[in-house]
């Protein structure tokens, strides 16, 4: 439990009921970070001054301007807001607010207090500005239904049909859970009940109470949030961004193209090679993405993986992995609109059994990949 | 990557150095003609390698300059010299010699930031053009520069109108020959144009024309048309060489990344100046 929560409520499960409500009420929108991570939800304020600058960049556009205090000085603060994606999809702009403005921002300021404040509601004239629309990645593209596209030889395509555009988003979920656990967790991967972090994999014991200490601090070490490291592993899959496949039959290879973290590229590999280090063999050379070996079994790629460092986090919510992760992935396109995913996660360092979970992705027709870089305002 | 090429790389970067690679800076083999370039089996240019075989791209000569034969530095750290043979407006040369003068050190590539245009081009660890004809695309994939992608759009698509501006822009490409030809706009004014820190704008419209004159060799062509920034447009370009056998490998800058506090922090006198 949170400190700040713990000094609002005794013990037990209200405490577990008033975090929770505090993170799905802050929530508004599928940020780059939980809000709680970096603001006081027990510290809400309303601040009112002229606009200085606008910085309209992702992962997180700020709006600052200067709040003039009761002896009259003035203090610049930054207001922030959602991701450039999300407020264009919203039919906002980086002309909606000027310098010059005056605007009024409530909502939680910094926990580490400095003078920044997340933006709940902005008004300019007294309207609201800046509200991120609920279906802002539902909406894209419209409804697809088809058979499977496929390839001359029969084998299911994984990207476009033929002279057609989209890419793979809205995954039916956000986080990693063995299939048959019913947890209530968010759209960040925050439990509801910090009591059920048992029943969401068979964690070895270090590695629950790794999760669950992540899960007490609100997530707020992950290392995505902290310093731009990828959403590498199944968490890739699990981006509000979505991701493109690209399949490259006459080099054997498919390229992932990732829209959220930092927009990289990956390969997998369909040739029949054997995973090897990209240097000097793979004991030397853990990876971010690992190595990906893949091949089809009737109208699944099954993906096997290997060769993780454990520099991040492999899925929403803060799952600990090792080095010893072996990944194997069915990606089963059963319809133009659907790409059904199941991971089997095989840690023998972090889990006590190997297991397994999926979800759907859909198809976003006729849209291009938003062009999306965590790193585009950190300095 | 292993820790020994990591921590070259990261030297190299925090001395400011040309990054060395061993790929790239392999001795000359003896004089031999090189063989023509490759084509698909329809018989259109390929710009990767030969079936069966891998390789991808690493610059050979990438000064963004006029006149490539007369780029020195005006002294240590100051913008180069002949930085005056562009069309440079004011301002900008300013800007230029005041991130000179900074060491640098606001070096966007440094903090991880994607760089777009001719830059991706010069990218130290190689890049890959994928020629897709069947999705009328292609594709340049970089190894560094954040480890990203850039689309070209092959199907005589127009730029959209009021783009929001990135650091790739909107690039629509078609065929002159054996020549790709890259049309793009909607760029950011973030970015920097080269390790020099030559700055362009929001107005910045680039022609790119990439050439495959042998199996060994890429020629790159750019125009830099930025009215923001430039008096006119101006031209300029880099040779690439092939390197074969080779394939692109993962470069996370984020992992390890400790160029900035170098340059910036405590370390900056003791590390990056002689």
């Amino acid at each position: 439990m949170n400190r700040r929560v713990a000094s609002l409520c005794a013990s037990g499960r209200a405490c577990e009921i008033l975090a929770a409500l505090l993170v799905f009420g802050a929530s508004a929108t599928f940020a780059h970070h939980p809000v709680g991570a970096k603001f006081d939800e027990g510290k809400v304020t309303t601040l009112s001054g002229r606009v200085t600058a606008v910085d309209w960049a992702n992962p997180h556009v700020h709006v600052f301007f200067n709040v003039k205090a009761a002896d009259g000085s003035e203090s610049n603060w930054a207001t922030e807001l959602a991701s450039v994606v999300e407020l264009d999809g919203s039919g906002w702009a980086a002309d909606t607010i000027e310098p010059g403005d005056t605007i009024t921002v409530n909502g939680p300021v910094a926990l580490n207090g400095s003078r920044q404040i997340w933006g709940t509601t902005v008004q300019l004239d007294g309207k609201t500005v800046f509200t991120v629309a609920e279906d802002v990645f539902s909406s894209r593209g419209e409804a697809v239904s088809g058979p499977t596209p496929r390839w001359p030889d029969k084998q299911p395509r994984l990207g476009p049909p033929k002279g057609e555009t989209g890419y793979w988003a809205l995954p039916s979920k956000t986080s990693l859970m063995e299939d048959g656990a019913t947890v209530a967790v968010d759209k960040y991967g925050v439990l509801a009940n910090m009591n059920d972090a048992a029943k969401v994999a068979p964690f070895q014991k270090w590695a629950l109470d790794l999760y669950s200490l992540r899960q007490r601090n609100w997530l707020k070490d992950d290392p995505m949030f902290l310093n731009c490291i990828p959403p590498a592993g199944p968490r890739q899959f699990q981006q509000p961004f979505g991701f493109q496949l690209v399949e490259d039959r006459d080099r054997s290879r498919i390229f992932v193209l990732l829209s959220g973290g930092n927009s990289n590229w990956r390969f997998i590999y369909t040739d029949d090679r054997t995973a090897t280090g990209q240097v000097t063999g793979n004991d030397d050379n853990p990876l971010f993405y690992g190595h990906s070996l893949a091949k089809w079994e009737g109208d699944t790629m099954v993906v096997t993986t290997t060769g993780f460092n454990e520099g991040f986090w492999f899925s929403n919510g803060g799952l600990p992995h090792t080095n010893k992760l072996t990944l194997t992935e069915r990606f089963t396109r059963s319809d133009l609109g659907t790409l059904h995913y199941a991971v089997t996660v095989d840690d023998p360092g972090a889990y006590t059994r190997p297991w397994t979970s999926s979800w759907d992705l859909h198809w976003v027709a006729g849209q291009e990949l938003p062009e999306f870089y965590c790193q585009d305002n950190r300095q | 990557m292993n820790r020994l090429l990591k921590h070259t790389i990261a030297s190299a970067l925090v001395l400011g150095l040309a990054i060395s690679n061993a790929y790239a800076q392999a001795p000359a083999a003896p004089a031999e003609p090189p063989k023509p370039a490759p084509r698909h089996a329809d018989g259109r240019i390929n710009f990767g390698p030969p079936e069966g075989e891998v390789g991808f791209w690493i610059r050979r000569t990438a000064n963004l300059v006029v006149n490539p034969e007369s780029y020195e530095a005006e002294r240590a750290q100051r913008a180069p010299v002949n930085i005056k043979d562009i069309p440079i407006q004011d301002w900008a040369y300013k800007l230029t010699n005041f991130r000179h003068d900074l060491f640098l050190a606001s070096e966007p590539y440094t903090r991880c930031k994607p760089a777009g245009g001719p830059r991706q081009i010069m990218s130290p660890y190689g890049f890959e053009i994928v020629d897709m004809p069947e999705l009328e695309r292609v594709y340049i994939l970089t190894t560094s520069n954040a480890m990203t992608y850039r689309i070209i759009y092959m199907d005589g698509r127009e730029h959209p109108k009021n783009l929001t501006p990135s650091y790739f822009g909107h690039s629509v490409g078609h065929w002159d020959g054996d020549t790709l030809v890259v049309d793009s706009v909607g760029y950011n004014d973030v970015s920097w144009q080269n390790r020099d820190g030559l700055p362009t704008t929001d107005k910045l419209h680039l022609v790119e024309r990439f050439t495959r004159r042998d199996m060994n060799t890429l020629d790159y062509k750019v125009t830099i048309d930025d009215p923001g920034a430039y008096t006119k447009p101006w031209e300029s370009g880099y040779t690439v060489g092939w390197t074969p056998g080779e394939e692109l490998f993962e470069y996370v800058c984020q992992e390890n990344n400790i160029s900035p506090d170098a340059m910036i922090g405590e370390g900056r006198y003791s590390t990056t100046v002689p």
